[in-house]
């Protein structure tokens, strides 16, 4: 049985509802309408074309590189890749190695299954991040990198390759460790600053963190640069060591790094997914949703932690991207998405989308002997489009 | 709903603004505050929705000191129309007025059928459905009042309390928010707000707040608290109160009109 309307809002509003006739079906069924409609239909289209394009670079991303491998091969091999657990699970006497050997290219196959997953959900999750950074900043060209987490990655590689010296790729599980601890120290640090200066207000102050996160940047850079120059002089190959991590040039796909990138991956985006709604509050006044009961200081809170570790996450498993945060979700504000779960959707997939289509822009030219950072073609691609979004630019943009 | 000021003395880190505010608001009514700008019409607001901390005395609902209240709570009884509003994306109309959904739904949740049929509502009630996808900084200012209106209202409130709502509108855009205020109190909710149009208070027949610089508040009927005297002493410039017959509804209505010359140094 239907519940009693209790206020008078919700009395008007059932009465309204039955006036218009379309909102009469079961809770949780979209209406018959609405799946004739032309917003599902636009909507439907929208997927189908995602998913066919996500199918083509990850089938792409197949034929491409020194072994071109034949469609029916690359099919056997991820059936028996999400197979053999399940087996190994299930049957006693099965024997997963003996089933791996015969397949032909079958180890070839899953490192590049792993390789694009990570292309694809690093684009994702640094694009997410920037759309909730630009939310929370009430700023189109904020980026997740405004926190100082770069410069905590790059301090965390170099100390990194200056423990473990030229052994440094045979302690991989060591590379998270130092990262994602040093990351995690300057973004504390940005925050604390941003306490501090807020103290006064009684409140944290967003501005004291950006301007300790834009001083952290710069004083970082400079160390780098200097640490740069002196392995260049020393000639030891550390140099070499260095930049292979910070540009992403080798994506790792052992075990423990894509654990860590998958567990990492999936603590900030199942939370950004089920705040989706919420996040858009951070866009508006904080008195006026004070007012409505919704803490908005607990909410950037949330949003900066979850957008740091984004960014975090995509720069220490997948390398610099260039300016994919900033670009893409300014690129879907600019066309008048506003709403934060379908900005940080459509900026994820078509983020998700260009790194996939980077690194395998990247795997052809390494077939001509030319070895190119992804953050040089993601600039590349991306330039262009955000001059024509920039000219593009709506009016009803604030 | 009945909404009770006792003893009330608000102001800004321990520094009084406005003292000994005591009066009691019921359903229905509409309650209006006038007084000359920074004299504390939006601190007393603040403190009403427990923005701010009151430095003494208590704000009451329906007997219950909202002291300990959180502001969920208090959401469910009260909400706020700000001043001016501008968000810095384009939001649609719908999308505004559903954040006032926010505090009613799980911090995980999403608008739900319920929620969207009481956004549907209210875009009806306040005829906005030609604007239901158009991006709200392209409207009015008239229309962006009815739309904040709208979001204040997807709260299910039964006090709204509006800071300046007629504000930088034009004369229809006034009419416009003014009956809308009118027609909600007549459904049964308490509609506080701020002005400096004395005429809208005696409009609404509101019971009137006049806050003085350094005297003791006035508060009691508009048509008996809004004179000439009152308002000099309250703007500190010539106002005259004159009665005119409304042609078209046969009653008498009081305006106030400004005069100028003869006003004091301001202070």
């Amino acid at each position: 049985m239907a519940k009693q309307p209790k206020t008078a809002i919700e009395r008007n509003a059932r009465a309204m509802a039955q006036v218009n006739g379309l909102r009469t079906l079961r809770k949780g069924r979209p209406s018959r309408a609405f799946l004739y409609s032309r917003k599902w239909k636009k909507i439907r289209n929208i997927l189908l074309l995602i998913l066919a394009v996500e199918l083509f670079l990850f089938s792409l991303n197949f034929r491409t590189g020194a072994n071109a491998f034949v469609p029916a091969e690359t099919y056997a091999n991820l059936k028996a890749m999400f197979r053999i657990p399940f087996l190994s699970l299930f049957q006693d006497q099965f024997d997963a190695d003996a089933l791996r050997d015969s397949l032909p290219y079958y180890y070839e196959t899953v490192a590049r299954f792993k390789l694009s997953l990570i292309a694809f959900l690093s684009g994702v999750i640094i694009c997410v991040g920037g759309a909730m950074f630009q939310t929370i900043f009430k700023n189109p060209i904020a980026s997740p990198n405004m926190l100082g987490v770069s410069t905590g990655v790059s301090f965390g590689n170099v100390l990194f390759v200056l423990a473990f010296q030229l052994e440094a790729e045979a302690h991989l599980p060591m590379r998270y460790a130092y990262c994602y601890t040093a990351a995690t120290i300057l973004v504390l640090i940005a925050f604390a600053a941003g306490r501090l200066s807020g103290k006064r207000l009684g409140q944290f102050s967003v501005e004291g963190t950006i301007i300790a996160g834009m001083m952290i940047t710069q004083l970082g850079g400079v160390i780098m640069q200097y640490y740069q120059l002196r392995l260049q002089a020393d000639e030891t190959g550390l140099l070499e060591i260095y930049t292979a991590l910070a540009n992403g040039d080798v994506l790792y796909q052992d075990m423990i790094s894509m654990i860590v990138f998958l567990t990492c991956s999936a603590l900030t985006l199942i939370p950004m997914f089920f705040l989706r709604f919420r996040f858009n509050a951070v866009a508006f006044n904080d008195m006026e949703m004070k007012a409505m009961g919704v803490n908005n200081g607990v909410l950037r809170a949330t949003g900066l932690v979850l957008g740091s570790l984004m960014a975090t996450v995509a720069l220490i498993h997948c390398g610099d991207v260039g300016f994919l945060c900033m670009v893409i979700p300014f690129m879907f504000r600019q066309r008048g998405q506003t709403e934060f779960g379908e900005v940080a959707f459509l900026s994820g997939v078509v983020g998700g989308t260009v790194s996939l289509a980077v690194r395998i822009i990247i795997s052809m030219i390494a077939d001509w002997g030319i070895a190119i950072p992804a953050s040089v073609i993601t600039t590349l691609v991306m330039l262009p489009m955000f001059i024509f979004t920039l000219l593009r630019r709506g009016s009803a943009f604030q | 709903m009945i909404l009770e000021l006792n003893d009330l003395c608000c102001g800004y880190g321990g520094k009084a603004i406005i003292k000994d505010i005591r009066l009691t608001v019921e359903s229905g009514e509409v309650f209006c505050i006038l007084g000359e700008n920074g004299v504390g019409k939006s601190t007393l607001f603040k403190t009403i929705l427990k923005l701010l901390p009151p430095i003494s005395g208590r704000v009451n609902i329906d007997g219950s000191d909202i002291s300990g209240w959180n502001s969920k709570k208090l959401a469910s009884y009260c909400a706020y129309v700000a001043q001016s509003h501008t968000p810095p994306f384009p939001y649609t109309v719908r999308e505004v007025i559903m954040t006032g959904r926010m505090g009613k739904i799980n911090a995980f949740g999403r608008p739900g059928r319920k929620d969207e049929e009481i956004v549907d509502g209210l875009i009806d009630e306040m005829d906005l459905k030609q604007y239901e996808n158009k991006p709200y900084t392209e409207l009015s200012g008239g229309e962006r009042q009815l739309v904040m209106i709208a979001r204040a209202l997807a709260q299910e409130p039964q006090c709204l309390v509006l800071d300046e709502p007629t504000a930088n509108l034009d004369y229809g855009n006034k009419v416009l928010v003014l009956n809308t205020l009118q027609r909600l109190a007549n459904r049964g909710m308490i509609v506080i707000f701020t002005t400096h149009d004395p005429e809208q208070a005696l409009l609404l027949n509101a019971r009137t707040l006049i806050l003085f610089r350094g005297r003791p508040p006035l508060f009691g009927e508009a048509n008996e608290i809004i004179t000439e005297k009152n308002l000099k002493r309250a703007y500190n410039a010539r106002i005259r109160v004159v009665e005119i017959l409304d042609e078209e509804t046969f009653q008498q209505v009081r305006v106030c009109i400004p005069m100028l010359g003869g006003e004091e140094k301001r202070r």
